[in-house]
């Protein structure tokens, strides 16, 4: 499997066939519907938290002739995987096929099982499917005081294994402006060795909360840590970045990827524990505990186009080298 | 590494025995450890635990320089065999096979994963007592030379037990075998997860390593290294950190602990509290030693944090420095020159008078309380000597935080002019000015610094090592400086508190209800008329739900709550109620509490009586459930 870049011009007005979006509570999950058409439409729903702009989001979706479909997380790599096999068995005349997907809006669970299904179809059959994640316009992060219920492999198939327990565990780390959520999970897992991952932002608002958010883990990694600093409108190089260092710290230690921060790069991260085994990817998560935030859609998009390997082109992608067989 | 650096790590998991054994410092309790016999080491996260099984490793005892080091190489006459987890290995090994439906399969292919990881850390043991691995190292304990064609007999005779095929006959071969069988197990679980149940049972059949249980093949494997080597003797399992082992592992290896090999002795870590425990009761019949790591009583990690205070200023100068020299002492540790036969502490222009004095000035309720003894501030050594010994001295510490953190009438604000908006200037009221301290005097000097780390080597030496840069950087350790490392290791430390899952969904945080518990001892010993015996401890009674009961759980198995047991009382927790519990004091500084025990109150109480005003929440005391 390749992965791209989306070109700019394919984002100015992307065109599919099948579009997947998500059905929630951010305004952003349906205002992406105002920068892309498609044949047709799937609004993946959460059957919790229908508050903030969920009710204006299902009246936007049904205007658009979009499907519903209201699962929790694991139905719906099922759902993705028929959908997309509907699409390729209605396909005519061999015509390619273009499959969008909204990440912006989805939980980390929920990419996790929609990914896997879209790289289970781009390795099965001819067809490109594009993440998008469309950036929130600035809102100040909320402290939420619900306890976490769980802190672990974002699901069972992300949980990695390691021939030797033994090794050294390095924590590849997140950050964004959960206010010392990135801190409380080095300490949870206590690595020997820690990289950060810090997007850079447009706005200085947003990089002043991201900042501020983790000022005591700053204090703590200062000097212990290695940090990369990305940009969300790079995606492939967040890509590239990350699983050339996890390559190159897989040869003698354990990796945990832990993703807070932007949806894009927990795409990433989910992508590259997807198709690396000896990686981990973790979440830490409140569940429906969560208090909802809303994310209003800033209109600028940027994404990742997933395709089967014909030739590769060593400037524009990202070459995989998997160790399981799709 | 070296001995310095080596302190910059703060989990003994990440480092090799040998470099535990360069900085380890032994608690009271290691004497029993050491001896042959099962035991429970029990403790909460950071207390320890790791780095007392670590050390019982040859590679550690081999490599220890210590006064009482040769005594325990003589006293561990065993071989100690350290099986290494932590929860990201745990929680694989829970997620192992996940995708196959059936539970007894997973479970089966999981217990496999298991063995191997253990009969690995066999296949160490052997390295490590053999001249195989060319490690010079300072002392020698049970060691076993070896030749080539010695060795590659043993790996052949094991490896035929163990149903595997080393590429060739070295003991690290094997080793190596063992890792590629644990990348195999996955291989086959995902075959599994795809072929599902048809032809399972003669697939499984086929892989006839998964039936293999640990034990059966650790004594084979230890008979046919003794037979070959000429070494005879006894073994021990080191299982670390069972409380995040899957629960089918847990509770098999519990019951080892009663078990009376004649080859092997258990020896298992666990946090305080684990839900669904099965009944043990092999302590009371002697069976094995139970060990406890924490320190209900400040007083009693002292000794201890004093001894790592020191080994570390050695390793760091080549000289150990006594605490107190850099860090002092907090206001209320009386100097010993105050100190006299005839009560000198208590002149007038002592630190302790003055302290009673200036809160009996701002304090009307303190003012009350010594009025009605009959006690004038200004004259404390006019008070007999058994009211200075029951009184006097139990309520300093008391009254130095109270004055800490109530405002005088000089830096009080005037009350506002606004109708309905009037301030209490009046201490007893709750809604007396409080005087904001970033750099509280109270949580300065080597009794507060040793107080807040909790005798706990983790934070400890997290803390030790901060305070020692400081001075590296600036000559001294001002009070401003333990203050702000210690609130930045309390800041770190909530943010675990707050990432630690809590099972159920309570609707609530963990967090939020330690916060809870905080401020209730802050109302009653600083804005709550003055009490001499504020309660600073709680009992978790019947009134409290199950939800809260295991939030707590899981802050006692991080250390965020200490369990104080009466004498006798079971020390490993499988329910918490009637139990008795305090705040870590590190803890402390984010609620500005006292480092006190204090007497007891019941939890639904302080729930009950707690404001709610500023989080407009209400924690679930009882639902209904006993």
């Amino acid at each position: 499997m390749m992965i791209t870049e989306l070109p700019a011009v394919d984002l100015r007005e992307p065109k599919f066939d099948l579009f997947i979006a998500t059905l929630g509570y951010e305004e952003r999950s349906s205002s992406i519907l105002g920068h892309v058409t498609s044949e047709r439409g799937v609004a993946l729903g959460f059957p919790h938290n229908h508050e903030l702009s969920f009710a204006a989001n299902r009246k936007r979706f049904a205007e658009c002739g979009y499907e519903e479909v209201v699962v929790e997380d694991e139905q719906a790599e099922s759902i993705v995987r028929d959908r997309l096999r509907d699409l390729v068995e209605g396909r005519r005349n061999g015509a390619a096929l273009r499959v969008g997907i909204d990440i912006s809006s989805m939980t980390r669970r929920r990419m996790a099982f929609v990914l896997s299904a879209a790289i289970e179809a781009v390795t099965q059959f001819d067809l490109q499917v594009d993440l998008l994640y469309q950036l929130a316009e600035f809102s100040s992060p909320l402290r939420d005081e619900a306890s976490n219920v769980h802190i672990g492999p974002v699901v069972p198939e992300l949980a990695g294994w390691f021939d030797r327990p033994d090794l050294p565990l390095s924590l590849i780390l997140g950050v964004g402006f959960e206010v010392g959520a990135a801190l409380g999970a080095r300490e949870f897992l206590d690595p020997d060795h820690l990289w950060i991952f810090e997007p850079e932002s447009i706005t200085a608002q947003y990089a002043d909360a991201v900042r501020e958010a983790n000022l005591d883990l700053w204090a703590v990694a200062t000097g212990q840590a290695e940090v990369f600093r990305y940009s969300i409108f790079r995606p492939l190089e967040i890509v590239g970045v990350l699983q050339n260092l996890v390559d190159k710290v897989l040869e003698r230690s354990r990796v945990v990827l832990l993703p807070f921060g932007p949806k894009i790069f927990s795409a990433a991260c989910i992508l590259t524990g997807l198709q690396r085994s000896g990686v981990s990817v973790w979440r830490v998560s409140t569940g429906p505990l969560a208090s909802p935030t809303e994310r209003i859609g800033s209109g600028k998009l940027v994404g990742l186009r997933l395709q089967r390997q014909t030739v590769r082109s060593a400037d524009s992608d990202v070459g995989f080298r998997p160790d399981k067989s799709w | 590494m070296d001995g310095s650096r080596v302190f910059e790590v703060y989990n003994a998991r990440n480092l090799m025995p040998e470099e535990v054994a360069k900085t380890f410092v032994p608690p009271p309790v290691f004497d029993r450890l050491a001896r042959r016999r099962n035991a429970l080491v029990i403790g909460p996260r950071g207390s320890g635990k790791t780095t007392l099984l670590k050390m019982l490793q040859q590679p550690a005892l081999e490599c220890w320089e210590n006064p009482s080091a040769n005594e325990f190489r003589a006293r561990v006459d065993y071989t100690a065999i350290f099986v290494p987890t932590d929860v990201v290995w745990s929680l694989q090994l829970q997620s192992f096979g996940a995708q196959i439906e059936d539970a007894g399969t997973r479970q089966l292919l999981g217990r496999s994963a298991f063995t191997t990881h253990v009969l690995r850390s066999v296949i160490s043991a052997f390295v490590d007592r053999t001249d195989c691995d060319m490690t010079p190292r300072s002392h020698h304990h049970r060691r076993v030379p070896l030749t080539p064609e010695a060795e590659a007999d043993i790996v052949r005779e094991v490896s035929s037990v163990w149903l595997c095929r080393p590429r060739i006959a070295t003991l690290r071969s094997l080793r190596e075998t063992l890792s590629e069988r644990l990348s195999d197990l996955a291989r086959v679980a995902n075959r599994e997860a795809r072929l599902g149940e048809l032809g399972r049972h003669e697939r499984l059949t086929d892989s006839g390593y998964v039936d293999l249980s640990f034990l059966p093949a650790a004594r084979a494997a230890v008979e046919i290294f003794e037979s070959v080597s000429g070494g005879s003797g006894h073994w021990a399992f080191l299982f670390d950190e069972l409380e995040i082992a899957p629960s089918w592992i847990r509770d098999d290896l519990l019951m080892l602990l009663r078990s009376t090999d004649q080859k092997f002795i258990f020896k298992l870590s666990l946090s305080p509290f684990t839900v669904g425990l099965p009944k043990h009761d092999g302590a009371e019949q002697h069976d094995y030693d139970e060990i406890v790591l924490w320190y209900p009583l400040k007083e009693d990690g002292y000794h201890f944090s004093e001894a790592l205070w020191k080994a570390m200023t050695k390793a760091r100068y080549g000289e150990a420095i006594d605490p107190a020299t850099l860090l002092g002492h907090p206001p209320y540790a009386t100097q010993a020159n105050e100190w006299a036969a005839e009560g000198t502490a208590y002149l007038p222009n002592s630190t302790v008078a003055e302290a009673f004095q200036s809160l009996a000035t701002d304090d009307g309720s303190f003012r009350e309380f010594l009025s009605n003894r009959t006690i004038d501030p200004s004259f404390l050594q006019e008070v007999s000597k058994d009211d200075r010994a029951k009184l006097l001295r139990k309520i300093a510490p008391l009254v130095y935080f109270r004055r800490e953190f109530l405002a005088s009438r000089a830096e009080a604000p005037q009350p506002s002019k606004r109708k309905g908006h009037r301030r209490s200037q009046r201490p007893g009221d709750p809604r007396a000015v409080l005087r904001t301290r970033k750099n509280a005097t109270v949580y300065s000097g080597v009794e507060a610094v040793f107080a807040a780390c909790e005798g706990n080597p983790r934070v400890l030496i997290n803390v030790i090592d901060r305070l020692l840069n400081d001075y590296d950087s600036f000559g001294e350790v001002t009070e401003a400086s333990q203050a702000r490392v210690l609130r930045s290791a309390a800041r770190a430390y909530s943010a675990l508190l707050r990432t630690a899952p809590v099972p159920g969904t309570g609707g609530f945080g963990l967090f939020r209800l330690l916060r809870k518990i905080g401020r209730f001892v802050f109302n009653e010993v600083v804005r709550a008329p003055f009490n001499p015996d504020p309660p600073t401890t709680f009992v978790v009674d019947s009134d409290i739900s199950s939800e809260v009961e295991e939030a707590l759980g899981v802050a006692v198995n991080m250390g965020a709550i200490v369990y104080l047991p009466d004498k006798d009382a079971e020390l490993v927790l499988k329910s918490l109620r009637s139990k008795r519990f305090r705040l870590s004091y590190l803890l402390a500084l984010n609620f500005t509490n006292p480092m006190r025990i204090g007497r007891p109150i019941s939890l639904s109480e302080i729930l009950r009586r707690s404001s709610s005003d500023d989080e407009g929440d209400q924690l679930p005391i009882h639902f209904g459930d006993t």
